[in-house]
């Protein structure tokens, strides 16, 4: 099978208060043709970083110290290189999580649609119009023609996603990296927009990488999920089986964090502890001081990502975990022994 | 989730509205107080100016040294100066070339300081940490002491003060568009449009200038009137508009002499240029208001 878009070992460096650390640490990612990823964590994991790093859109602040970007076969991008004329802008689009932010407050959006078409796809003013109105009436915007003169500010939330994600359409990428684009709206918006999505991936082919903290979402989207945390891929495989059977205590005691619906007498539960300052990694796998099940070993050295199915688990599966072994044991899960766990002395 | 509920999905009520006409710039104008007072208070000093040689009805340099001094008559309305020069000309000649000067000597800062506020805080870097240290030195300075001090070496006159301002007034300019363009680069669309592939001088001009502008042409108003407020000075100090060519800070001074027994000679012009402050004043409050979403 081919793979629409392949990351390698990604490493993005950030900096802040005259240090350094890595916001993204060596994550390879793999999307095959017309298939869609989702990559969750908490804040503050990497997960958007590392969509902005794979479109090269970095803050200031932030630098790509090593990694590839291929698109269908093609590489992109090559380690810190950085350059306007990107090929990846051609193949990669960006949907944002805000829609008010992410589109000019001072243009209307049938020009900001039409824009690109007309000055880097090359077509004539009225021929970009005509395009733009297209994708708006691919995206679902009701009487385009009229909406096309609308500023941002005119539209309700829903809409102005649309307009978004006909802004993202309007280079003909790809893939769609979708940067948590539903989670500024109310779930029904939300669930028009995801339908919106899942429409494009089968009209149109496209790939979609959806970073996301909402593990929900994922499953209804999704055929692969990725888990971030303190910017490394902790475990990957098909959407499904990874959150049926979570082999990583992070996945774990993150799916018991979640409110399920189906099973209201059980209470989500904190992952105790807090996400690690990046500047002070524990040694080791960054989650042991907070993990159930963490041993000396853990804090040994570092722990790469393993291919561990398909045994139980299924095929495809990879975790960064010594003993994800314990998680088999039984349904309770890690996070039934949360409050004995013996909790690492916080960093520092 | 399936592809029914998609790019047909039922919309909410409110997509669903009827899309109200936006009401146009004018129509929002007329009901921002500010706006019209400012617009129309500048109109009618502007107007007066311009039609100073309609209804001036001598020559401002005309001397007539049988009729010094005169107060208000049917034949000179605001009466006569030391020179039996008309008063009333002099006064609509003096903010012909007042205006004139404020006008044309914030058109370079304001052109030249917004477009390189906007560059610097687009690209940063280096360029931005140079121009943004010169900008500091030259606001370290007090304003009319640098002012005055580049008339004096440059020479007097409208040139001297065109000059001057060139080399100094952008830097308000290039820092308040800078922190605007530091706004628009922090936002998603900035992002959105370079991940579109757009050149960065389009982006530069087409989507942040438009964004970090709309501050600077609201200074442009005050600005203008500190410059008026500068000429006069210097005028008063003799730097500015030479005689006998009309100007109101000359003829401040001028009638500083005769404030005892004839304080018209400098209280007319000195109420002109707190007009002329007025109205322009409010005009750029107006805009700033119209700029604000609703």
């Amino acid at each position: 099978m081919s793979s629409l878009l392949e990351v390698s070992d990604l490493t993005v460096e950030v900096r802040r208060h005259h240090q350094r650390f890595r916001a993204v640490d060596g994550v390879s990612l793999r999307l095959p043709d017309g298939g869609s990823l989702g990559i969750v964590g908490e804040s503050g994991s990497g997960k958007s970083m590392t969509l902005r790093a794979i479109m090269g859109l970095l803050p200031r602040t932030a630098t790509v110290r090593a990694g590839t970007v291929q698109v269908a076969g093609e590489l992109v991008a090559d380690g810190g290189e950085r350059s306007s004329g990107d090929r990846r802008r051609q193949r990669l689009a960006m949907v944002f999580q805000d829609a008010l932010s992410a589109l000019n407050p001072v243009m209307t959006v049938g020009a900001q649609v039409a824009e690109a078409p007309r000055r880097v796809g090359g077509l004539s003013a009225r021929a970009a119009r005509e395009r733009a109105l297209g994708l708006l009436r691919t995206v679902g915007i009701p009487d385009p023609a009229r909406r096309y003169d609308s500023y941002p500010h005119e539209l309700s939330g829903g809409l102005r996603q649309r307009v978004m994600i006909a802004l993202a359409l309007s280079t003909d990428p790809a893939v769609l990296l979708c940067d948590e684009p539903t989670t500024a709206l109310d779930v029904t918006i939300q669930a028009q927009i995801l339908g919106l999505l899942q429409d494009l991936r089968a009209a149109q082919g496209l790939g979609i990488v959806f970073v996301t903290h909402d593990l929900g979402v994922v499953g209804q989207i999704c055929d692969e999920i990725a888990v971030m945390y303190a910017g490394r891929i902790v475990e990957t495989g098909p959407v499904g089986a990874v959150l049926d059977a979570p082999r990583h205590p992070y996945t774990a005691a993150l799916l018991a964090s979640a409110v399920d619906v189906d099973d209201v007498g059980r209470m989500p539960q904190a992952i105790p502890g807090e996400v690690p300052d990046p500047l002070r990694l524990p040694p080791g796998c960054p989650f042991q001081p907070r993990c159930p099940l963490a041993q000396p070993d853990c804090a040994a050295g570092p722990i790469s990502l393993r291919d561990i199915g398909p045994g139980d688990v299924g095929p495809g599966r990879s975790v960064a975990c010594l003993h994800y072994d314990a998680l088999a044991a039984g349904p309770a899960g890690p996070t039934g022994s949360a409050g004995a766990a013996p909790m690492g002395p916080e960093h520092g | 989730m399936s592809a029914t509920a998609a790019a047909g999905a039922p919309l909410t009520d409110d997509d669903q509205a009827p899309i109200s006409s936006r009401p146009s710039f004018a129509a929002r104008a007329a009901r921002t107080p500010a706006f019209v007072a400012g617009a129309s208070l500048t109109a009618a000093l502007v107007l007066l100016a311009v039609l100073a040689p309609v209804i001036g009805r001598y020559s401002p340099v005309q001397q007539n040294l049988l009729a010094t001094l005169q107060g208000p008559s049917a034949a000179h309305w605001l009466g006569t100066d030391e020179f039996g020069r008309d008063v009333w000309s002099r006064l609509l000649y003096g903010g012909r070339t007042d205006l004139q000067v404020g006008v044309l000597a914030v058109l370079f800062p304001f052109v030249f300081g917004s477009l390189l506020g906007t560059l610097c805080g687009y690209l940063g870097g280096w360029l931005d940490g140079i121009v943004m240290r010169v900008v500091d030195v030259v606001l370290a300075f007090p304003f009319y002491v640098l002012i005055i001090a580049l008339v004096f070496f440059v020479g007097e006159g409208t040139h001297g003060i065109f000059i001057a301002f060139a080399l100094t007034d952008w830097v308000v300019y290039a820092r308040t568009t800078r922190g605007a363009a530091l706004v628009a680069v922090s936002q998603d669309w900035v992002a959105a449009a370079e991940g579109g592939g757009l050149s960065r001088s389009r982006v530069l001009f087409r989507h942040v200038l438009p964004n970090t502008i709309s501050q600077a042409i609201v200074y442009v108003m005050s600005d203008i009137v500190l410059v008026i407020l500068a000429v006069v000075t210097l005028g008063y100090l003799g730097l500015g508009i030479q005689p006998p060519a009309p100007d109101w800070g000359a003829m401040i001074s001028d009638g500083q002499a005769f404030i005892t027994v004839h304080p018209w000679l400098s209280i007319i012009p000195g109420i002109a240029v707190i007009l002329v402050g007025v109205g322009l004043s409010l005009l750029g409050d107006g805009l700033a208001d119209l700029q604000r979403p609703q």
